[in-house]
């Protein structure tokens, strides 16, 4: 039997595709809030730092908390930009992952309040991305060889398992609470002013089984999705179904970067034909735009 | 070495490595954190906290609470000014766009707006049209305060409406959509206490 996680790598395309997408997304996202940067993560933004007495050498993620260092959140912006534009091309792949990381959680621990389960998930993901690289020259000692092919495997197993975990915790919670197991749910949240839109609260609130089925679709996904991610027969529909899901939530209910954030998840799940092909049809429409 | 046995040593213990973490991380984050023995629950959060820290509780319990806030300056002699919405322009964009930071502000507002409910819904507070002093004193202590404080003074440093204001008025409102009750509450900010 050949042993877990080893053997040639064969996910890079599906691997570059979902930081490909992190990275556009991302740039995306700090260049729409560039006229407001000060409000969101500069040292008199709108919401505190939570005063988080970082331990050791977490603190390196913390800067922006530091009063002599507060007023350079701008720096820290245009340093994720710049690190999320070179390394959608490629270039100096670990040197930007990791200083993409750095900048984001700067950013992110600067602004708990203002952050979504988006912006953690994002860091999570962020973090393990660094680990999954393609080697340079190929290693002469077969030890060394064998880490790096399995270093790559056992990080890109958790990435995907970090998505799972998403699901599953979630399911679990929402499991115990009575306003989701009675169905309720969907229907109060759709009366939220920041969690809903007024079309959609009108819909619920004249079709109230909309609200009803919507909260047991939910349950049901979520429970679901840990173990049919894994059955390639179920996959594919599972995904389809997660991305109008996520899409609500992004655009219904406003909780736009963990929406966008479980959709571009979705990539780490496409067989590596898959994400090739995805891969050459952006290329296609950026030759196109060009 | 043979390959194989080199391969096996390397892969399986990778194998493992990543199913511990991945077991404390759903330790963790699930509602299986609160039935873990002590001991083990100790370990699992120096493990995962900070770095890997993650709550996935996300909407359970599905939240029920329209909140919303106003604000008004009090000048020193006594008179108050308007009330106005500081999260107008954010709400607005927020409709419009989800894409905006007007998104990012709204949900920040929504947040903490709800650590004061959280405070206001403990037993001895009953919601009165205002704190009294031993509510007030208690509030004080409570994270909902602080992000309150941080907030109302960055906005009296910004905002012309509240530049001369001695003391800032915030009216909490919260409507319960399960219960359709409306409750709402008003707390004093000097401006000694905001510029602190």
């Amino acid at each position: 039997m050949k042993p877990p996680l080893t053997g040639p790598f064969e996910s890079y395309a599906t691997v570059e595709l979902f930081r490909r997408l992190v990275y556009a997304f991302l740039f995306a996202s700090v260049a729409v809030s560039l006229p407001s940067l000060g409000v969101l993560w500069g040292p008199l933004s709108t919401f505190p730092s939570r005063s988080l007495e970082a331990p050791g050498p977490y603190a390196v993620f913390h800067l922006l908390a530091r009063p002599e260092l507060g007023d350079l959140y701008w720096l820290f912006a245009l340093g994720l930009l710049a690190g999320c534009a070179v390394g959608f091309f490629g270039r100096a792949p670990r040197t930007c992952a990791v200083l993409v990381l750095f900048f984001f959680l700067n950013l992110s621990n600067k602004s708990r309040m203002i952050n979504t389960g988006g912006d953690v998930l994002l860091g999570h993901l962020l973090l393990l991305l660094i680990f999954v690289q393609r080697p340079g020259a190929p290693a002469r000692s077969p030890w060394v060889r064998d880490f790096q092919q399995t270093r790559n495997h056992a990080f890109f197993l958790a990435l995907r398992l970090q998505i799972v975990i998403v699901y599953a915790a979630t399911a679990w919670w929402k499991l115990e609470d009575p306003r989701w197991t009675s169905g309720l749910a969907i229907g109060y949240i759709s009366q939220l002013d920041v969690y809903s839109l007024d079309s959609l609260e009108r819909v619920i609130a004249s079709v109230p089984l909309l609200g009803v089925v919507g909260s047991y679709a939910t349950l049901a996904y979520q429970c679901c999705f840990p173990v049919l991610v894994w059955i390639p027969r179920a996959k594919s529909v599972l995904l389809i179904v997660g991305l109008l899901f996520h899409g609500l939530i992004a655009f219904g209910m406003g909780i736009f970067h963990f929406g966008v954030v479980m959709m571009l998840s979705y990539t780490l799940f496409l067989d590596e034909t898959t994400a090739r092909r995805w891969t050459e049809k952006l290329r296609l429409a950026r030759a196109d735009t060009a | 070495m043979d390959e194989h046995r080199r391969s096996a040593i390397v892969g399986w213990s990778a194998l493992v490595v990543v199913c511990l973490h991945f077991a404390a991380l759903f330790a963790y984050a699930s509602p299986l954190k609160r039935q873990l023995p002590p001991a083990v629950a100790r370990v699992v959060t120096g493990y995962v906290h900070p770095f890997f820290d993650q709550t996935w509780s996300m909407f359970a319990p599905a939240p029920v609470s329209n909140r919303d806030l106003r604000l008004r300056a009090v000048r020193a002699d006594g008179s108050p000014g308007e009330w106005i919405d500081p999260f107008a322009a954010a709400a607005r964009s927020h409709r419009r766009w989800r894409a905006a930071p007007g998104s990012r502000l709204m949900l920040g507002k929504d947040n903490m707006l709800a650590w004061i409910q959280h405070f206001l819904d403990r037993g001895d507070v009953s919601w009165p049209l205002r704190l009294s002093d031993r509510q007030a004193a208690s509030f004080r202590q409570q994270l909902g305060y602080a992000n309150l404080r941080w907030f109302v003074g960055t906005l009296v440093l910004r905002d012309p409406a509240l530049a001369d204001a001695a003391a800032v008025e915030v009216r909490v409102r919260v409507e319960d959509v399960e219960r359709h009750t409306r409750r709402e509450t008003t707390i004093r900010l000097e401006r000694v206490e905001l510029l602190r």
